[in-house]
């Protein structure tokens, strides 16, 4: 029902849009005190298999079966500025979509305060939207983009779209453009769907650094960002009962690696590094778009991956169709469990087996390998409304679906396809 | 025979016409400090690269409603870009909270007045709308 009544104030917040334009004019507080602004997507998306379900970001539900759906793409967000003078603001944004858990402390994006040492110089402290990769602060404002959603094979795995912290940014013209250098640090908690279960994982701290350059035409960046798991010599979270039984000693008789196993959960060097840099050209009506990025993970289940991906869209008027190719591999080879030797005790051997079988599908449902060919078109039927429509083909490798919500074990190169049609606006 | 050139010349003076962009002018408190401002400047405060006057004093930057021509003209003379790209533009930076854009004014008139009663105030118009009471700093065609 929480999804009926989103989906409804989206609907009421478009036939809002209608007659309250993006920038409306407001000659009785030119001070800028308050800002009130949004944007909202209503899309009906179609993807997914029996096996793999399609979720446009890991805390979205999975959509199976080629179903039609409008909760996995739509959204919308509400946005306060507090410009009380040039020197101190605030933000606060309230993100609505499906998530898994539907928490409402998420649905908080940004609530921070900006003070502005003079016009070089900001800080920010509060909740801050993570600038791991070119879209990762918009990944949600369809309406600045060409495509329905930012490339799967690169944007999914990056599940954080906010911290809570601090940041330093520092902006200088250079050349024909200007600079910003920033930096950010802090820790972020958030929930996600995993083989059905509800996981939450914590992240403290985080540091991360983006150095970008923007002129008329052309958007260069490169940023680096370290994670570390805040569950320290705890197992990963979520695999505490795989983990716990592997460790039972009375295994070792009959099968010698469980231990090992079992310690390959726990959480002894919990960092993640992630590292990207990017391009974006627009001129003459052609917008080109590139980004190539390399997550270092030292967790055994938290892969590590290279992904990048290239898009061409070429403005007509008010459309721009355009093509995108995209690319993610894990670095790691398939990990075979090494079978435990058989006891002559049904029983035990059934419960061996089956923790054998537990062990080897958690340890295949992480790694990511596949590719994604989309087409698609967006149209600027207003100056704050965007018509959109894609076709994703995918490559899905077995044993290389990580990026999908998976009801079992991908044992089969898949391909399939993901449909989409939805209306951004902004006001 | 005689009349299809004079023809010609008139319907390529309609597309002239019609497909010309009104000259917009740029314009600031009388009382401002800035007489001039290059193309690069302008870019950068509609732009939202920077909020600040070169001295360093906030600007109150102003635009016209989203469908007025002269909004049009003024982006597509100083970016090359429409309106909607603009916005496309703006939203990634007002919604990473990283700046708000400029303040939007329901016509000329209403410029006209807003830079006269703020110091730190910047607008644009048609140039055929503009008067002595403020201060053209720039022009864009």
């Amino acid at each position: 029902m929480a999804f009926l009544r989103r989906i409804h104030r989206v609907i009421f917040l478009l036939a809002w849009v209608l007659v309250a334009p993006f920038s409306h004019a407001d000659e009785s507080d030119l001070s800028g005190m308050f800002r009130f602004s949004g944007f909202a997507t209503l899309g009906a998306t179609k993807g997914g298999n029996e096996i793999l379900g399609f979720r446009r970001e890991l805390d979205r539900e999975g959509l199976y079966d080629g179903d039609w759906s409008m909760l996995a793409e739509s959204s919308v967000g509400l946005q306060l500025d507090i410009n009380p003078t040039g020197k101190w603001g605030g933000t606060l944004q309230l993100l609505g979509k499906d998530t898994v858990d539907d928490s409402w402390s998420d649905a908080v994006s940004w609530a921070f305060l900006r003070y502005r040492f003079n016009p070089d110089w900001t800080l920010r402290v509060g909740r801050i939207g993570i600038d791991q990769y070119m879209l990762s602060e918009y990944r949600s404002v369809g309406f600045s983009y060409v495509w329905i959603r930012p490339p799967m094979e690169f944007y999914t795995l990056a599940g954080f779209d906010f911290f809570d912290g601090m940041d330093l940014a520092w902006t200088t013209p250079l050349g024909s453009g200007t600079l910003m250098a920033k930096l950010q640090a802090g820790q972020i908690g958030n929930t996600y769907e995993v083989e059905g279960n509800e996981l939450e994982l914590r992240l403290k701290p985080i540091f991360g650094g983006t150095l970008h350059w923007e002129s008329d035409h052309w958007l260069a960046r490169i940023s680096a960002s370290r994670l570390r798991f805040d569950q320290r010599e705890d197992y990963f979270p979520g695999t505490q009962l795989l983990a716990e039984a592997l460790g039972n000693p009375a295994l070792a008789p009959f099968w010698p690696q469980a231990a090992a196993y079992s310690d390959d959960f726990l959480l002894d060097d919990p960092y993640v590094h992630y590292l990207s840099a990017g391009v974006a050209y627009d001129k003459h009506s052609w917008q080109v778009q590139l980004e190539a990025n390399h997550v270092d993970s030292d967790t055994e289940y938290y892969p590590s991956v290279t992904g990048s991906y290239l898009s061409v869209g070429r403005q007509i008027g008010t459309v721009t169709p355009f093509v995108l190719a995209a690319w993610a591999q894990s670095q790691n080879d398939r990990f075979i469990v090494e079978p435990p030797a058989l006891s002559m005790y049904p029983p035990l051997d059934a419960a061996l087996t089956a923790l054998a079988e537990g062990l080897q599908t958690a340890r295949d449902q992480g790694p990511i390998e596949q590719h994604t060919l989309s087409l698609g078109m967006r149209w600027d039927v207003r100056y704050d409304i965007a018509l959109k429509a894609q076709w994703d083909h995918s490559w899905v490798h077995a044993y290389g679906a990580g990026l999908w919500e998976q009801k079992e074990t991908l044992t089969e190169d898949t391909e399939l396809n993901t449909f989409s049609l939805n209306l951004n606006c902004i006001f | 025979m005689l009349r299809l050139p004079k023809i010609l010349t008139l319907l390529l003076g309609i597309v002239l016409v019609c497909s010309a962009r009104a000259e917009i002018v740029v314009v600031v408190n009388l009382d401002s400090s800035v007489d001039s401002f290059s193309r690069r400047e302008l870019v950068d405060l509609y732009m939202g690269r920077t909020q600040h006057f070169p001295d360093g004093s906030l600007v109150l930057r102003l635009d016209l409603p989203p469908d007025s021509q002269a909004r049009s003209d003024f982006y597509r003379g100083l970016v090359n870009k429409s309106v909607a790209e603009v916005n496309a533009y703006w939203a990634k930076l007002l919604f990473t909270g990283r700046a708000s854009p400029p303040q939007v004014i329901s016509n000329s008139v209403n410029v006209l007045k807003a830079v006269r009663e703020n110091k730190n105030a910047i607008g644009y118009l048609d140039s055929k709308d503009v008067d002595k009471s403020v201060k053209v700093v720039s022009r864009v065609d």
